[in-house]
């Protein structure tokens, strides 16, 4: 019984994730995605300075004026 | 090892402009205005980085339901000329990342209210978002005429969240305030469902115009108009401001009943001949600007 569950490969006797493939993009949509990355990237990074800027002035004012 | 081939590649992210849009930026400037004032008139102000928090908050709890509300409506959106260009209709946006981005900036926002004012105002402002999401867009807007006026609550809440979020109490004035958002989102609404009617009609809709008529619905505009401009003077007389703002606010209602009038006399149902309904509808968008902004000037230079 145990020999007979040795047999065959691992992903035949368990369940494992599937792999998923994507297509292939053609080199304007590649151009396209690294653009959409770039910009996002920027745009993220700038809010979350902003954010980090505001809840510095967010425990000043809170903590100076204990409001 | 199994391999799947992805069936609906959503393989480019969305431009980060498509999420602006998602937001619903020219609504929420009517939105981030009114409570600026409601947070402007009252008697004790934050400090400026507080008030400034409360707003951004108020703002991006606007732009959460916006979100939110395009992710529900997204098949109802792709049948209205309207709304077909919006990011999730127009097919530039997964509706996932949609979903994502609204709940995400819904809970933000409640949070950073709660720790830079007080928990009161961010109770408010979770109410008002979840009020929009589930009650105005999930519950009343598919099944009711009436999805407007009970609806126009999500939308009178900013002026009442920006006195709450600068003083932490619930007063008369803020809830008049509220009073006239609610009492003027039916005539505003219904002047612009009365020249897209058809786009409702298509998506199916019950808005007033398409389920009980176009005069029925010119009445209803008129008949609101009366509540609307006695809440509107409703706070010179019970002393909240001046007669700056009484007579500001009775000369503004006067103007906004003789336009209300012209649209209950105009009798064509051709959107082509609706210019009295588009008057209406781009008047009651300064009626508020300017109601609200004199009552800051009242209060603030007058007073």
């Amino acid at each position: 019984m145990q020999d007979e569950e040795e047999k065959g490969s691992y992903s035949q006797r368990h369940w494992v994730p599937p792999v998923y493939k994507f297509p292939k993009l053609s080199d304007a949509d590649q151009e396209l995605l690294r653009k959409r990355q770039r910009s996002g990237a920027r745009v993220l990074a700038l809010l979350l300075g902003a954010f980090v800027i505001l809840l510095f002035f967010i425990t000043i004012a809170k903590t100076s004026l204990n409001w | 090892m199994p391999t799947l081939e992805m069936t609906n590649p959503a393989t480019l992210p969305a431009d980060w402009r498509d999420f602006l849009a998602l937001t619903k930026p020219r609504v929420m400037s009517l939105v981030v205005f009114s409570g600026l004032c409601g947070l402007l008139a009252a008697p004790e102000l934050p400090p400026f980085v507080l008030g400034f928090t409360a707003i951004l908050c108020i703002a991006l709890g606007a732009g959460a339901c916006g979100a939110l509300n395009q992710w529900y409506e997204t098949e109802l959106d792709k049948k209205m000329r309207r709304t077909a260009k919006r990011p999730l209709p127009a097919g530039r946006m997964d509706r996932q990342s949609a979903l994502h981005f609204g709940v995400g900036l819904g809970a933000f926002s409640v949070i950073l209210m709660g720790l830079a004012t007080n928990w009161l105002a961010a109770v408010l402002l979770a109410a008002s978002i979840l009020f929009y999401v589930l009650i105005y867009t999930v519950w009343l807007k598919p099944r009711t005429a009436q999805n407007i006026v009970i609806g126009g609550a999500a939308g009178a809440f900013p002026p009442l969240i920006g006195w709450v979020a600068a003083t932490g109490r619930i007063e008369l004035l803020p809830v008049l305030l509220f009073a006239i958002i609610f009492l003027w989102t039916p005539p505003h609404f219904w002047a612009l469902s009365l020249f897209v009617r058809s786009d409702y009609a298509a998506a199916g809709i019950p808005m007033l115009p398409v389920v009980a008529g176009v005069e029925n619905t010119r009445k209803q505009i008129f008949l609101y108009t009366l509540p609307m401009a006695v809440a509107a003077v409703a706070p010179w007389p019970l002393g909240f401001t001046g007669a700056a703002f009484g007579i500001s606010a009775a000369i503004l209602s006067f103007v906004f009943f003789v336009l209300a009038g012209r649209v209950l006399a105009n009798r064509s149902t051709d959107p082509k001949g609706m210019g009295a309904e588009k008057h209406l509808f781009a008047y009651s968008v300064f009626y508020l600007f300017a109601l609200f902004t004199a009552l800051v000037v009242d209060r603030w230079v007058i007073a």
